[in-house]
């Protein structure tokens, strides 16, 4: 199925489209900000470290964009995309659209794991540490909780995924009681709410490691996700291990999504929104449609951080400006792709 | 002789142990260019049998041997270059083109991280072009008609390249020109030898195809041999527990139940 995109954006175009697209919303972003920087020097002064350009700028400048926003922005595309990456391989391995990548449990978990972190330490990489483990710990509960059953498994793991996570919802909502609401239950409500603020080059290499080779391994699969999303029992007579696909492709997306979730916080919409938005442009075939998902919620959200961090003193959290700018974008492709998954 | 495509022997199922077995003592053989119909009425067990066959489900008792080799002891994988199964139901959230569903049916072929390439491209079009939906490649599954989306799923499962094509209820919910349309084509492939397996409520489409029938029958024994012994007022009428007429017109058969 053609897409809406025009026809530059499909076929051989695809792949240079896509990297402008990711280079022009990175420079773009690198330019917003409460310190103003021409944006010749911001594209110079960004790639300073690998090409030889001239310093004739002065080091404040530098200091605001080799350690303030490239680090940022490197983050937020890496986090969108990863959210967006496995946003899509959920919809296709539960054949559902409308599932978001969060659906068994990984924000509960990451949310609690957190919130746990935040009342016993103040390190930030405990935190994120935390956050990321019991992302993990609940996903994994809710499909160790699904195979007791072994029958429907699709339908199963999301009811599974349900419960699970409202059991780590209930657990938050404990530790939000006991949490002290002066000091840690602000931290705590920030935190839920997603931020990309004080990032540093240190929180952007910890979601590389897990992003770039997870994000590698899934596009490299993505002509699987198509025989996967045709069911159990179509992809298994069609010559595919189904469970042990099933399962390397959801650890592989969980793992984007945990990682994602402990640098940024609980940013929803972009997992959902991003992967419709492919669709819309190239196509349901995962082979278009992957790469082109990867890409966009990168770009979304590092356009939705420009956003948080620009049009008011102070920073929005990025939770907010993703579910406003998320749920009217969600509405029109609603619209527009309805006639798709009749 | 080489090894039969498919071969059962004292096949017996039951959903649980304290369930009653669904049926029991069924041995079949299909060979290359060869037909097997499973008929019978509802709820006797047809789709089921045919899952045991395509090691969707594990028999109670008995084997199945495919090509040669136990059906259980083989992987998915080799499975699906024996033997390419079109499924009753297609449901699909996605709008995927007639050609990328049809491609899926070089699954067994292609590696984990491989992608399509030229051959396979080949053999899909190819694969289409003998079910005649060649000209529908770029439409979207999801937006034909039940005939065509039929005739998809047979390309898909061609696609396969397996010598054994098995197919539950290939006629069901089409439209007569459909219905012969799908029958021609089955014919059409047997002539070039592919041996097919295909569940039926309509007996008349087994004796259309010649080749052997399997009629299983509500508490009465299975029924088996050839088509034209096994499907008979008689037979039909003690299968189904209802009177039944078979007419012929020339070349046109039709069953119609007794009111």
């Amino acid at each position: 199925m053609k897409g809406f995109g025009t026809a530059w954006v499909q076929g051989r175009a695809t792949a240079p489209v896509l990297t402008l697209a990711v280079l022009a919303t990175a420079l773009a972003a690198g330019l917003v900000g409460r310190f103003e920087v021409a944006p010749w020097d911001v594209f110079r002064i960004a790639l300073s470290p690998v090409l030889p350009f001239q310093p004739d700028w002065d080091p404040i400048t530098e200091a605001v964009i080799l350690q303030v926003r490239l680090p940022r922005v490197l983050a937020a595309l890496l986090a969108g995309g990863a959210l967006a990456l496995s946003g899509a391989c959920y919809q296709g391995i539960f054949r559902n659209p409308l599932v978001s990548p969060f659906i068994l449990g990984v924000s509960s978990g990451a949310g609690f794991g957190a919130a746990l972190a935040i009342l016993l330490t103040t390190s930030a990489v405990m935190i994120q540490a935390s956050a990321f483990t019991f992302g993990l710990v609940a996903v994994v509960a809710s499909i160790l909780l699904a195979r007791l059953y072994r029958t429907a498994p699709t339908l199963i793991l999301i009811l599974s995924g349900v419960i699970v996570g409202s059991v780590f919802a209930a657990l938050l909502a404990l530790l939000k009681y006991a949490a002290d609401p002066d000091d840690k239950l602000p931290v705590i409500e920030f935190w839920l709410m997603g931020s990309l603020s004080g990032v540093g080059y240190d929180d952007m290499l910890g979601l590389a490691v897990c992003v770039v080779p997870g994000a590698t391994l899934l596009l490299l699969m993505r002509w699987r996700l198509n025989v996967l999303s045709m069911g159990a029992q179509q992809a298994r007579a069609l010559g595919v291990d189904v469970f042990r696909l099933r399962l390397v492709m959801l650890a592989l997306a969980t793992l984007l999504a945990a990682s994602a979730v402990s640098v940024c916080g609980v940013v929803g919409w972009i997992g959902l929104v991003a992967p419709h938005m492919a669709r819309l442009l190239v196509g349901a075939d995962h082979q278009r449609m992957l790469p082109v998902a990867f890409a966009l919620g990168g770009c979304l959200l590092t356009v939705v951080d420009a956003i948080a961090r620009s049009l008011v003193q102070a920073e929005i959290p990025l939770g907010i400006v993703t579910a406003l700018v998320g749920a009217p974008l969600f509405a029109l492709l609603l619209r527009r792709g309805a006639r798709e998954w009749a | 002789m080489t090894a039969a495509l498919l071969a059962a022997e004292g096949l017996a199922f039951r959903y649980g142990a304290d369930r009653p077995l669904l049926f029991e003592a069924i041995g079949l053989t299909v060979r290359g260019g060869q037909v097997l119909s499973i008929l019978g009425p509802n709820g006797v067990g047809k789709t089921t049998l045919l899952q045991c066959l395509t090691g969707a489900h594990r028999p109670t008792a008995g084997a199945v041997h495919c090509g040669g080799a136990v059906l259980g002891s083989l992987p998915v994988r080799e499975v699906a270059r024996r033997m390419a199964v079109v499924h009753q139901m297609h449901e699909s959230s996605f709008a995927y083109s007639v050609e990328a569903v049809v491609l899926l049916g070089r699954a067994a072929r292609i590696g984990l991280f491989g992608r399509p390439g030229a051959g396979d491209r080949a053999a899909a079009a190819a694969a289409m072009q003998r079910v005649g939906i060649a000209h529908l490649a770029q439409r979207p599954l999801i937006e034909l008609s039940g005939g065509e989306r039929q005739l998809a799923l047979i390309a898909r499962a061609l696609a396969q390249e397996a010598p054994l094509l098995v197919l539950d209820e290939p006629t069901s919910h089409l439209d007569l020109a459909n219905q012969g349309r799908v029958l021609k084509l089955l014919r059409g492939l047997m002539a070039d030898g592919q041996g097919i397996v295909m569940t039926s409520h309509f007996p008349e489409h087994a004796l259309m195809l010649g080749g052997d029938a399997l009629l299983l029958g509500r508490g009465a024994a299975p029924v088996a041999g050839p088509v034209a012994a096994v499907v008979t007022e008689a037979n039909l009428a003690a299968a189904y527990q209802a009177p039944v007429a078979l007419l012929r017109a020339g070349a046109a058969i039709a069953c119609a139940p007794r009111l």
